[in-house]
């Protein structure tokens, strides 16, 4: 008797330990437009550019996010008080087209593809970093796309872009993400 | 073993020591060497895997960053090339595990992460180490590596150690089987001569020096301590030799004494008994049994306690001599003094002294003096002492009395011529005119009236008669005046008369007098002949308090010394003669007669025994008088004494008396 209870007793405890494990595990696990604001906020670490375009070692490093809201919500609220070897980031939502030009990543949203697909032809060859998330934006001539595939977020780098451009991509990232565009 | 090690001999002492000091050394070398190895081998691989970590987590940053564990896990796999290495894993910011690596491709357990660091337990290296992008940490990398190598090198290690060792062992053992002469060669040649000066205690040889290390200095010191001990023997036998010497003078010199003080002990007329504290006899001289008649058999015992039995027969008071005895042995540091009287009529001195050593008493030395003559010549003396205090009582006496009858004499003369006076004035007596006027009136006898009226001679008689009563009042006025000088006289005979009979009766008896009523007496004796030659008293008196004293024996002391003072005046040709005679007190408890003349005076050599007996400086003096008044004055608790400057200056006598006399024992 005093065994069985005894065994009951250790059965409900693992189950009440197991399912607060999995629970928890639930919850930690980010949902996509985080995960999205997040890969954007590390971009800088893994991108050089010009130093014209960073003149002081204080300069903000200007995030502009186009046509997707809950992306631009996350990096709002992460990116407050961030900053990328001492450059803070700063938000810039729904740029102006000369804007766009002066910040050094556009996040452009599956929102508005031709939007998109017009704003990254205009500046090419400029030294800012443009990321989408289609599967039509490296087409595009984007720069990194951040695709979803089997739940998961791929990196997809255009190499052929950003060769055109002042801009270096470290080949940590390079080494990370499905390289297109540069072969076709 | 530490038994084994005393008993195998210096040599092989030595050559174990060696060995034993270069495979402990070996051994701690060998040791020092293998865990300076284990050290080393573990440092090399934490930093071996370390930087290896480090590299990963460097190229692991992106994979975190942008999620990708496939990669990281592709970078992890460069673990791989280590072969130590058995497993890793990567952690993410949140301590997750984020990619894995294992050797044999199998699940393990990752344990949580921690900071950087690296611990060996169980056999395993275990090392983390931080994950970083800049200054910011955004994950952690682990390690997990076995130790195989390890006993591959130990092993590889020991093999060498072991080979060295033999080598060093074998190079020491063939090295000390050499170099030990240099030590053991001179220890050996040293005890060696310490054996031969040890058996045959020749200390001439010497140990020949070999090097100047201890060594050396231990041989030059023993080849010193072998001069010395050369040397103190020497000196050893010459003071022996001298010992003896003094010895044998010493024991002359004892024997000589011995015999001398045996010499002495037997030349004396004294029996002699030395005893100690115990009892026992320890010497005696032949004079001592001989004069207690002493048996073979008693001396024989050589006990005090046995001579004390035999000696207890012999005296005349047995208890009393025990008596005596006992209180003496209670008390052996003392001496004593006493006399003992024999049954058979001997007398013995017995002198009694303590034997003393360094101020404590050891024993006690008896001496027996036979003392019969002695005592038999002091008895004589005594009797004739006696008599010559009879004598010269007697001479005294006589001396009194021839004093007495002249005075006696003198008023006697006195006497005379008042009676004869007397007698001269009754026999001239007027009494005759009264019969003549008895004559004119008898026959008259009836008719007076008529016989004054008628006759012519009556008128006449009242005048004759009363020219007559004057006369006879002058008369027994006269007889009156000699009468009263006879009877003042009678009474003078009578007071000498009494006072020779109070001298010559044998008081003894203490009475309280007066001193000066004493001195007094004393020089009415002597006032008629002081008078005679016109010694000029003088009376210095005091007022000092009644004395209680034998007034036959004061008496006595005073008239000699005013005898002597008058014989003093007289003998010298003084044109002054004075004698100051007085009575004074001290204040306290006694009292001074003195008596001063300024007579011819004392020498000063005669001085010290005028009180003796027998000594006179007069011709018919017999030396008694100032020594029985100096024995009398003694008697009574006083003192008579003398003082004088000189010859021709006088002198002064004192008798000092207690005012109560002195209690007798």
């Amino acid at each position: 008797m005093l065994k069985l209870l005894r065994a009951i007793g250790f059965f409900l405890l693992a189950l009440a330990l197991f399912s607060s494990v999995t629970t928890s595990r639930a919850d930690s696990t980010p949902s996509e437009p985080q995960m999205k604001a997040a890969f954007i906020l590390n971009f800088p670490k893994y991108v050089e550019w010009p130093p014209a375009s960073l003149a002081s070692p204080s300069s903000p490093i200007l995030v502009a996010i186009l046509g997707d809201d809950a992306v631009a919500n996350e990096l709002a609220a992460m990116s407050e008080g961030k900053s990328v070897d001492g450059h803070p980031i700063q938000l810039l939502r729904n740029p102006t087209l000369a804007q766009c030009l002066e910040c050094h990543i556009l996040f452009l949203g599956s929102a508005e593809p031709q939007k998109a697909a017009e704003i990254v032809g205009q500046l090419k060859s400029a030294s800012v970093l443009t990321v989408g998330e289609s599967d039509q934006f490296i087409e595009q001539g984007g720069m990194i796309n951040l695709a979803l595939r089997e739940r998961r977020i791929v990196l997809e780098v255009n190499l052929e872009a950003t060769r055109q451009t002042e801009l270096h991509i470290s080949s940590k990232l390079i080494a990370l993400a499905k390289v297109r565009g540069g072969k076709k | 073993m530490t038994a084994l090690f005393r008993r195998i001999s210096i040599r092989r002492k030595q050559v174990l020591i060696i060995m034993l000091t270069t495979t402990v050394a070996l051994l701690l070398a060998c040791s020092a060497f293998v865990f300076y190895d284990i050290v080393d081998f573990r440092a090399e691989l934490v930093e071996r895997v370390g930087s290896i970590a480090e590299v990963i987590a460097d190229h692991s940053t992106a994979s975190l960053d942008f999620s990708d564990p496939k990669t990281a896990e592709q970078t992890l796999a460069a673990l791989g090339t280590e072969s130590e290495v058995v497993a890793g894993c990567i952690y993410d910011r949140d301590g997750h595990v984020f990619a894995e690596y294992s050797r044999d491709g199998r699940k393990f357990a990752p344990p949580a992460p921690q900071a950087t660091g690296h611990e060996f337990t169980g056999g395993r290296m275990r090392l983390f180490r931080p994950i970083k992008e800049g200054a910011e940490t955004v994950g952690t990398i682990y390690v997990e590596s076995d130790l195989k190598e390890l006993p591959h090198r130990l092993r590889r290690y020991a093999a060498i150690a072991g080979m060295v060792f033999a080598i060093a062992l074998a190079a020491a053992l063939a090295l000390s089987s050499r170099l030990h002469r240099l030590l053991s060669n001179p220890i050996l040649h040293l005890a060696q001569i310490a054996r031969s000066v040890a058996v045959d205690k020749d200390y001439s040889v010497r140990a020949t020096k070999t090097s100047e290390d201890e060594l050396g200095q231990l041989i030059n010191g023993f080849n010193e301590m072998l001069a010395q001990i050369q040397q103190r023997e020497n000196a050893l036998q010459g003071a022996r030799d001298t010992l003896e010497n003094r010895v044998e003078e010493r024991t002359n010199e004892l024997a000589n004494s011995l015999s001398l003080l045996n010499a002495t002990l037997n030349s004396t007329e004294d029996g002699i008994l030395a005893v100690d504290l115990s009892g026992r006899a320890i010497c005696h001289n032949e004079r001592f049994p001989a004069m207690w008649g002493m048996p073979e058999k008693v001396l024989a015992t050589g006990r005090n306690e046995a001579f004390i039995e035999h000696c207890a027969t012999m005296v005349e008071d047995p208890k009393a001599y025990y008596f005596r005895i006992q209180e003496l042995l209670l008390q052996p540091h003392k001496a004593s003094h006493d006399v003992l009287c024999l049954r058979d009529g001997r007398y013995f001195e017995r002198v009694i002294h303590p034997q003393l050593m360094n101020g404590r008493c050891i024993g006690r030395v008896l001496m027996f003096r036979d003392i019969t003559e002695r005592k038999r010549a002091e008895s004589n003396l005594q009797k004739a002492n006696a008599e010559l205090v009879q004598a010269s009582r007697r001479a005294g006496m006589a001396e009194v009395a021839t004093n007495v009858l002249h005075n006696v004499g003198n008023v006697l003369n006195s006497v005379n011529t008042s009676a004869t006076l007397v007698m001269d004035q009754v026999r001239a007596s007027r009494l005759k005119g009264i019969s003549r006027v008895v004559e004119m009136l008898e026959p008259n006898a009836n008719d007076l009236a008529g016989f004054f009226a008628r006759d012519k001679r009556g008128p006449q008689m009242v005048t004759y008669l009363k020219t007559l009563s004057d006369f006879l009042a002058q008369e027994q006025e006269a007889m009156l005046k000699e009468l009263t000088g006879l009877t003042k006289n009678i009474e003078h005979i009578k007071q000498i008369v009494s006072m020779q009979q109070s001298y010559a009766k044998a008081s003894g008896v203490e009475e309280i007098h007066s001193p000066v009523a004493l001195m007094e007496d004393a020089l009415r004796i002597h006032l008629g002949s002081l008078e005679k030659y016109h010694v000029e008293v003088i009376r210095d008196y005091e007022k000092v308090p009644d004395i209680t004293a034998d007034k036959h024996k004061v008496l006595q002391i005073l008239i000699n010394l005013i005898g002597n003072a008058k014989n003093a005046l007289t003998e010298s040709e003084q044109p002054a003669p004075q004698a100051i005679i007085g009575v004074k007190g001290n204040g306290g408890s006694s009292m001074y007669f003195t008596i001063k003349d300024n007579g011819v005076g004392i020498a000063p050599e005669n001085l010290i025994r005028i009180f003796s007996h027998g000594f006179t400086t007069r011709e018919n003096g017999h030396g008694f008088g100032l020594h029985s008044g100096f024995l009398a004055a003694k008697e009574m608790g006083g003192s008579l004494s003398v003082h004088s400057d000189g010859p021709g200056r006088g002198a002064t006598f004192t008798l000092q008396l207690p005012l109560k006399p002195i209690a007798k024992s």
